[in-house]
C-alpha cells in the first residue's frame, strides 16, 4: 500500500481503532517506510501530550453551589404543579438571593431605599425646624393650600375638619407632617379651600409663602391634584 | 419507584457525575458558565427522563450521550469557544515533565484553544471523548449516537487537524 493510502490508518494508531486486516497492512508498510513510522511516532507523542493536560478546578466550593442549584431547581420543577403563584414568586426570591450577584445588589437597593427615606426625613425635619424658628407658636399650624403653604390658627384647624366631615372628606390632611409645634396639611378641595379662605380672612399669607415655597410643600403633581379633586 | 428512592438515586448521580460531566463539557466548550449551565441543563434532563433510563446501561453513558447533544447544540451556535475563566487550569501531571519544560502553563491554555478551534462540533466532541477521557470506541458511538465508520472518520480528521494545529503552533513559538 502507498504512503497515502496508509495515513488515515496511521492516525487510527489506538487499540481497538483497526481491525486485524487493517492493522497487518499498517504494521507491513511501517516495517519498510521510515516517515510513516515517524508519523506513527509523532502521533504518539501528540497524544502523550494531548492526555497529560487536565483541567482542575480550583475552587471546589463551586461544585457545591452549582449542585445545589440543581437540586433546587429539580424540586422547582416537582413542585411546579402545586405551587401557587405567590409561592413562585416566593421560591423565585430565594433562588435569586442564593447568589451572590443578587444577594449584593438587594442589599444595594435596600440600602439606597433606607438612605433616600432618611434624606427625605432630614428634609422635611429642617424645613418644620426652620418654620419653628420663625413662627415659634405652639398653638399655629401651617397650611399648603393649592401648593402654597398659610398660616393657620389652631381654631382653623378645627374648622377644617369640622367642613370636611360636612363636605364628606373623611381625611382632610392627604399629606401632612407633625412636629411639636406645627401640622403641615395638603388641601385639595375647592369647596373646602373657599369655606376657609372666608372663615379665615385675617390671614396674611403672602410673607410666608415666599420662605415656604420649596420642594417639599410644592412636590405634590398636579395630576394627583386633579384626580383628588375628581374623586371628592 | 417510589419517590424517596428516585431522590436518593438523582442524588448520588449528580454528587458522582458533577465534576466529571463538567469536565468533559469544559473540555468540549472552554467556556465555564456555558459549561455548567449544560451540566445543569444535563441533570434537569436526566431527571425528567428518569423513567426513560434502562438499569442494564451504563448511567455515564446516558449522561453523557445528553451532555454530547447539548455541547453539540452549543458548539453550533457559538462558533468560537469563548475565554477560560480565571479560575480555571491546565494541571500538568508531574511524570510529563518534559512537556512541562517546553511549555508553560499559560502557553498550554491557549494551545488548547488554538488546537481544537477550528474543529467541527463533532470532531470535537469525538476527540475529547476518545483521546482526552480515553473512552472505548464502542462507548464512544453510544454516546454520540454515530456508527463506529463515522466515529473513526471524524477521530481521523479530528487528530490530523489538531496535529497541523500543533505543528504551525510550535512553528509560531519558535518564530518568537
Amino acid at each position: 500500500m502507498r504512503c497515502e493510502e496508509i495515513e488515515p490508518l496511521i492516525y487510527l494508531w489506538k487499540p481497538g481503532e483497526l481491525n486485524v486486516s487493517e492493522q497487518q497492512a499498517v504494521d507491513e508498510h511501517l516495517s519498510g517506510c521510515s516517515l510513516c513510522k515517524a508519523l506513527q511516532k509523532e502521533l504518539l507523542g501528540q497524544n502523550l501530550q494531548i492526555t497529560s493536560w487536565n483541567v482542575k478546578n480550583k475552587e471546589n466550593h463551586k461544585a457545591d453551589f452549582y449542585i445545589e442549584r440543581i437540586f433546587e431547581k429539580v424540586r422547582a420543577i416537582e413542585d411546579n404543579q402545586t405551587i401557587s403563584l405567590p409561592g413562585r414568586i416566593k421560591q423565585f426570591s430565594i433562588y435569586c438571593f442564593r447568589h451572590p450577584v443578587y444577594r449584593y445588589m438587594s442589599a444595594a437597593i435596600i440600602s439606597a431605599l433606607v438612605v433616600t427615606f432618611l434624606l427625605q426625613n432630614y428634609i422635611v425635619y429642617r424645613h418644620i425646624s426652620a418654620l419653628e424658628a420663625k413662627f415659634g407658636n405652639p398653638s399655629s399650624y401651617a397650611a399648603v393650600i393649592e401648593n402654597k403653604p398659610i398660616l393657620l390658627a389652631k381654631e382653623d384647624f378645627s374648622f377644617i375638619k369640622a367642613n370636611s366631615i360636612k363636605h364628606g372628606i373623611k381625611k382632610p390632611e392627604l399629606n401632612w407632617f407633625k412636629s411639636s409645634q406645627f401640622l403641615l396639611m395638603t388641601m385639595r378641595n375647592h369647596r373646602l379651600i373657599q369655606e376657609l379662605a372666608s372663615h379665615n380672612s385675617g390671614i396674611e399669607p403672602f410673607d410666608i409663602i415666599k420662605i415656604y415655597n420649596s420642594s417639599v410643600f410644592t412636590g405634590e403633581s398636579k395630576r394627583n391634584q386633579y384626580n383628588m379633586e375628581e374623586k371628592l | 419507584m417510589d419517590a424517596s428512592s428516585k431522590n436518593q438515586i438523582f442524588k448520588e448521580w449528580v454528587n458522582r457525575y458533577y465534576e466529571y460531566g463538567f469536565r468533559v463539557a469544559y473540555k468540549i466548550i472552554g467556556n465555564e458558565e456555558d459549561s455548567r449551565d449544560i451540566i445543569q441543563d444535563a441533570f434537569l434532563k436526566v431527571w425528567i427522563k428518569f423513567e426513560d433510563y434502562n438499569e442494564k446501561n451504563k448511567f455515564s453513558t446516558w449522561f453523557f450521550t445528553i451532555v454530547s447533544n447539548l455541547c453539540y447544540d452549543r458548539l453550533r451556535r457559538i462558533k468560537r469557544a469563548s475565554s477560560y475563566s480565571d479560575s480555571l487550569a491546565i494541571e500538568v501531571k508531574p511524570e510529563n515533565e518534559s512537556i512541562e519544560n517546553t511549555m508553560n502553563l499559560k502557553e498550554f491554555k491557549d494551545t488548547l484553544i488554538k488546537l481544537s478551534d477550528n474543529l467541527s462540533p463533532k470532531q470535537k466532541i469525538v476527540f475529547v471523548l476518545r483521546d482526552m477521557e480515553d473512552l472505548e470506541i464502542a462507548e464512544v458511538c453510544e454516546i454520540t449516537g454515530m456508527d463506529p465508520e463515522k466515529v473513526k472518520a471524524n477521530l481521523y480528521y479530528a487528530r490530523k487537524q489538531i496535529r497541523a494545529n500543533l505543528i504551525s503552533f510550535k512553528k509560531l513559538e519558535e518564530r518568537i
